[in-house]
């Protein structure tokens, strides 16, 4: 647990000293100045249209950051051999593993708390506009995030750093699209191609799960039944992402 | 040994954890909250598209044909109302004006489904000035006057243009000037409807262009024979006992079977033979 939690630390240390948190100004300045000109359109949508803004920036944003720092945090240590004294010492590489991704997802709770900080008091103080059901939304966007940190740390065991970044973006990308890859499939009418797609639908992580943003204006119609369950999904998603990653990192030679 | 119980444990550890990842979807499937958001139409306009695309314009004209025929399909099986249509039909072509057989399908379904012909020869007219060289279109056009705004002369000027595109197909001058003539209907019809199932890329239209054209066919037969009953009274007083005496008194070659091979019905005491029913053909 120490040896984990030494590692998280130094994790989160390293992305701070990365000058990371610059991107909270260039948030802010974004939330800001996006309220005001939208305020100064004011075609009666305002609120809505800077809510929508303000959730998009957020998960583009963490999902950038999510994808570069994951994909590369492996690499910097193999590529500047520090892995090797860390290595010796005793330390799994399950922990390393560990580590390595739960610093990744302090950094990135500091980050989405200050942003979403940001983000409802722009929302308040401009638009005096309170949206119960939002924090939930922002709650399932980590959730996804959380996911798409963990795929970029399973990418990085196999690959090189920009390929996983791509193969992470991808995963992203189509994790948004699965129900339209199931559908394309039913409407191929190829058993083959159904066949294929609908693998594919259940294997990949299906971010549209998480993604509440859509119901924020008109009221959350979901169930804690079904919040639960995406919970679950999406913490076993993470769990078995990590054990692969775990599993592919421990064959590694340096 | 203990590599050989490594890779069961993973292997064990990957099975059930696709089940497990299965079943979850399964159930958040019917779980999650549905609707809204599988049918939000989003139409920016065609300059926001193409600086987003960044270069790939046909790309997103492509994207957007994908989701014209979605939300026709959908509403196709569903409610039959097609509100969007018209406007995703316009953000196709206003992306890729040279996307010639969205104007040809959008025209026909306009005219067919939505009513609305005279938007569709709009629609067709735009197709026309962008694509010059597609006598498709202008074929569409005339099918669209004939049947559907009952204007043959109009039908017939866009068969005349359609003509004088090169690679047209021969016939559309005489088809022409068999629109300016009076009667002859069917004939006219059947070359149309003929046009239309050859050049169908699509189930839907190529199912309707089948139907019309077999709905031709039985309407044609079912004159002949009835003309032969009328003249059968005539010459004998009376209707015959059965079709096959219409043979017999030389007033019919034989009796033809309905393009589905399906015997017509004769029905004797009021002297006509009508067709069985024939279901739309849902694409």
């Amino acid at each position: 647990m120490a040896a984990i939690r030494a590692i998280a630390v130094n994790t989160f240390k390293e992305a701070i000293r990365d000058r990371i948190l610059y991107l909270l100004v260039f948030f802010a300045l974004v939330m800001i100045g996006v309220s005001i000109v939208i305020s100064s359109l004011s075609v009666g949508q305002n609120a809505r249209v800077i809510a929508d803004m303000g959730l998009a920036a957020i998960s583009l944003f963490s999902v950038i950051i999510a994808v570069f720092i994951g994909t590369n945090l492996l690499f910097k240590e193999i590529d500047k051999r520090t892995i090797i004294t860390l290595l010796s010492k005793p330390i799994h590489r399950r922990d390393f593993i560990l580590g390595k991704y739960l610093g990744l997802v302090l950094t990135l709770l500091v980050l989405n708390v200050v942003m979403s900080a940001i983000f409802l008091l722009t929302l308040y103080l401009f638009q005096r506009i309170w949206y119960p059901a939002i924090l939930w939304v922002i709650l399932l966007m980590f959730l996804e995030l959380m996911v798409v940190t963990a795929a970029a740390i399973f990418f990085s065991t196999l690959s090189s750093p920009l390929l996983s970044a791509l193969f992470t973006f991808s995963v992203y990308g189509i994790g948004h699209y699965t129900n339209d890859l199931k559908t394309l499939g039913a409407l191929s009418k190829n058993p083959f191609l159904e066949g294929i797609t609908s693998i594919l639908y259940y294997l990949l992580p299906n971010l549209e799960n998480f993604n509440l943003k859509n119901e924020l204006a008109s009221g959350l119609s979901i169930t804690p039944e079904a919040l639960g369950l995406v919970l679950v999904y999406g913490l076993f998603y993470i769990f078995f992402l990590l054990v692969l990653s775990v599993l592919l990192f421990q064959k590694k030679e340096f | 040994m203990a590599a050989w119980k490594n890779r069961f444990l993973i292997s064990i550890f990957l099975l059930g954890s696709f089940f497990l990842l299965f079943s979850m979807q399964r159930a958040l499937e019917t779980k999650l909250p549905k609707g809204a958001s599988s049918e939000v139409v989003i139409l920016p306009s065609p300059a926001i598209v193409k600086a987003v695309s960044m270069g790939n314009i046909n790309l997103a004209a492509d994207f957007y044909w994908l989701q014209l025929i979605q939300y026709f399909g959908f509403h196709h099986l569903t409610d039959k109302k097609y509100p969007y249509f018209y406007a995703l039909s316009q953000q196709v072509t206003d992306l890729d004006p040279k996307f010639s057989f969205v104007y040809y399908f959008s025209a026909f379904i306009l005219s067919y489904d939505l009513k609305k012909p005279e938007l569709a020869l709009q629609y067709l007219e735009k197709g026309n000035s962008h694509n010059p060289d597609d006598w498709l279109l202008l074929h569409q056009a005339g099918f669209v006057s004939y049947f559907y705004l009952k204007n043959s002369l109009l039908a017939a000027d866009y068969y005349d243009k359609a003509a004088k595109v090169p690679g047209a197909p021969p016939q559309y001058a005489d088809l022409a000037k068999l629109l300016r003539t009076k009667g002859l209907d069917t004939e006219k019809e059947r070359f149309m409807w003929m046009q239309q199932y050859k050049n169908a890329r699509d189930p839907v239209m190529k199912k309707r262009a089948e139907f019309a054209l077999i709905k031709l066919q039985m309407k044609e037969d079912l004159d002949e024979i009835n003309r032969a009953l009328y003249r059968y009274r005539q010459q004998k007083g009376e209707y015959p006992e059965n079709l096959n005496d219409l043979v017999d008194a030389g007033l019919l070659k034989n009796i033809p079977l309905d393009p589905l091979g399906r015997q017509y019905i004769y029905d004797r005491p009021v002297g006509l033979v009508k067709g069985e029913p024939v279901d739309e053909v849902r694409g």
